[in-house]
């Protein structure tokens, strides 16, 4: 049997549909590394160590692909293009893969690899604070401006998130709603940085 | 007598059960042209013991005897029989085993458990070697389950993964799989899938190229050479092999409706386990298996085990008993 016959699509190891949102991919990414799990009582006598680090190493590079934008197009253009071609149509495509144009584009847009550690990180905390949520977004090469740009919440406002240091009080559910699309745009869960913000934590109506 | 009064349903699919093999067919008694009204089948296994099966059982079909189902419940725990010790029924006249002797239908042997709309066949006083049935016998209770009228006939399987437990289980419409937030009792609980799946791949007919992939996956430990590495990867290596087949296989699979209970649940953790199961089962073995519900933990199940009362009428108002509800309301809207 050859290797690509039975290689799942990264939608299908995250058992979501090509139309899946950047939420519902990060929800179902964080749902499968649970099941996955090599403590998970899920996964228990189904399968040896060797195949669940592979597994795990699918989920991660499924994700990697999925929960970037530009990423994920391509992919999805290799996809559609694929039908008779090898594994490697099948993971995120090289640059040499690509045209002169598309090479720079790429080279403008595409996100900085993630250091292991700081996926390991991502994939065990339980709390995603201000600071975190900074490297974060560092680590993946994406500025304060971009997301105001993408998101339209002013530059101060993502400041002070990432500082978690109110200039003066704002309304929890304002936060909760600029935090949302934060964690969207960078690639997080948004259920999970919101469970875990700690200024978020035991607040009333107003933070800061 | 309660039962006897019900009135037929009109009508009832058979499609789910019309694409079985021939030797399935023959074994539960079903052909395409079949037109007669026939009840549900619902079957709850799992492999382990003391996850709750009987408690599941029982409480299911309280549920929708409450909801105005007429329900029969059948122990076929064969040689571990307790399901009229579960309701409190002494009434022992009639059993299982009547029907390979005096009795002509399985109906006859139905007897009312004080609860309305429910009834039941014990396997108290069963022969001492009816967990051994000959395959004969196999046949012709299973060709009577589809006989007995009611809306649904539920099984209360033993544990393990004896071939009669595991044939019960696949001739059911839908099979329930119980289990508990336990490693032994995870192990068990895929082990008995994998049983059951791979006694329907098993049917005789197989091409020898066939047979002998499924005796190597049979035989296999984890190795990570081996590019079969689950139930599903089989499936496929089959279908290159022998695509006619492999779809045959397929179709054959779907008999396969499963159902997760997870009991004895105690946190937000073990609920989620249940969803990690239903995506773990997917990718093993290619089969869905959604959660049906999860029930929590409550002391109050072993006080009315020890009352010999039914959990549902001695705790109607408890979280427990209000998923079973939710269970049972679940398999109802799904059946119409």
């Amino acid at each position: 049997m050859s290797s690509n016959e039975t290689t799942p699509t990264h939608y299908e190891l995250l058992g979501v549909s090509r139309k899946a949102s950047g939420v519902e991919v990060a929800s179902a990414y964080r749902a499968a590394k649970q099941a996955w799990d090599p403590q998970s009582l899920a996964v228990y006598s189904l399968y040896s160590h060797n195949e669940l680090s592979a597994i795990n190493h699918q989920l991660d590079e499924a994700y990697r692909t999925l929960s970037d934008p530009f990423l994920r197009a391509r992919y999805d253009a290799a996809l559609a293009g694929q039908e008779p071609t090898g594994p490697a149509a099948m993971g995120t495509p090289t640059l040499s893969e690509v045209s002169p144009g598309e090479e720079q584009m790429a080279q403008e847009e595409a996100p900085h690899e993630l250091d292991p550690a700081l996926l390991e990180e991502i994939e065990q905390t339980d709390c995603f604070d201000g600071p975190l949520l900074a490297r974060i977004r560092q680590a993946k090469g994406i500025s304060i401006e971009e997301i105001a740009d993408r998101t339209k919440i002013g530059r101060n406002h993502l400041r002070e998130i990432e500082a978690e240091q109110f200039s003066r009080p704002i309304a929890a559910v304002y936060l909760k709603g600029y935090l949302k699309q934060y964690a969207l745009v960078i690639g997080l869960d948004p259920d999970r940085v919101l469970s875990t913000y700690p200024s978020l934590q035991n607040h009333g109506n107003w933070v800061g | 007598m309660q039962l006897r009064q019900f009135t037929r349903k009109t009508t009832q699919s058979v499609e789910g059960i019309m694409v079985a093999p021939r030797s399935w067919d023959e074994m539960s008694g079903v052909y395409p042209n079949a037109t007669e009204t026939q009840p549900t089948l619902l079957a709850v296994g799992g492999g382990k013991g003391g996850v709750g099966k009987t408690l599941v059982t029982t409480s299911i079909g309280i549920a929708m005897a409450q909801q105005g189902k007429r329900v029969v419940l059948i122990d076929l725990d064969l040689g571990g029989a307790n399901l009229h010790s579960s309701l409190g029924v002494r009434d022992s006249r009639a059993s299982l085993n009547d029907l390979f002797g005096s009795a002509e239908q399985l109906g006859d042997l139905v007897i009312e458990t004080g609860i309305e709309g429910l009834g039941m066949v014990s396997g108290a006083h069963d022969a001492l070697n009816i967990a051994n049935l000959p395959f004969q016998q196999k046949e012709k209770l299973v060709r009577h389950l589809r006989k007995v009228d009611a809306d649904y006939v539920i099984l209360d399987l033993g544990a393990g993964t004896t071939y009669n437990t595991l044939d019960f289980f696949i001739a059911a419409d839908i099979g329930i799989v119980t289990t508990i937030p336990e490693p032994t009792s995870i192990e068990n609980t895929y082990c008995f899938i994998k049983s059951a799946f791979f006694r329907l791949l098993n049917a005789p007919g197989q091409p020898q190229d066939v047979r002998q992939v499924i005796q190597e996956a049979l035989l296999r430990r984890h190795d990570d050479a081996l590019s079969i590495r689950s139930a599903s990867d089989l499936v496929r290596e089959i279908e290159r092999i022998d695509p006619v087949y492999g779809r045959t296989l397929k179709i054959r699979l779907r008999q396969l409706d499963l159902r997760l209970v997870l009991n004895q649940v105690l946190d937000t953790a073990d609920i989620q386990l249940g969803r990690s199961m239903e995506m773990v089962t997917r990718r093993y073995f290619g089969l869905e298996m959604p959660v049906l519900g999860c029930i929590l933990h409550d002391r109050s199940v072993q006080r009315s085990v020890r009352a010999q009362r039914p959990f549902m009428l001695e705790y109607p108002n408890s979280r427990a008993a209000a998923t079973f509800e939710q269970i049972a309301r679940s398999v109802m809207q799904g059946e119409e």
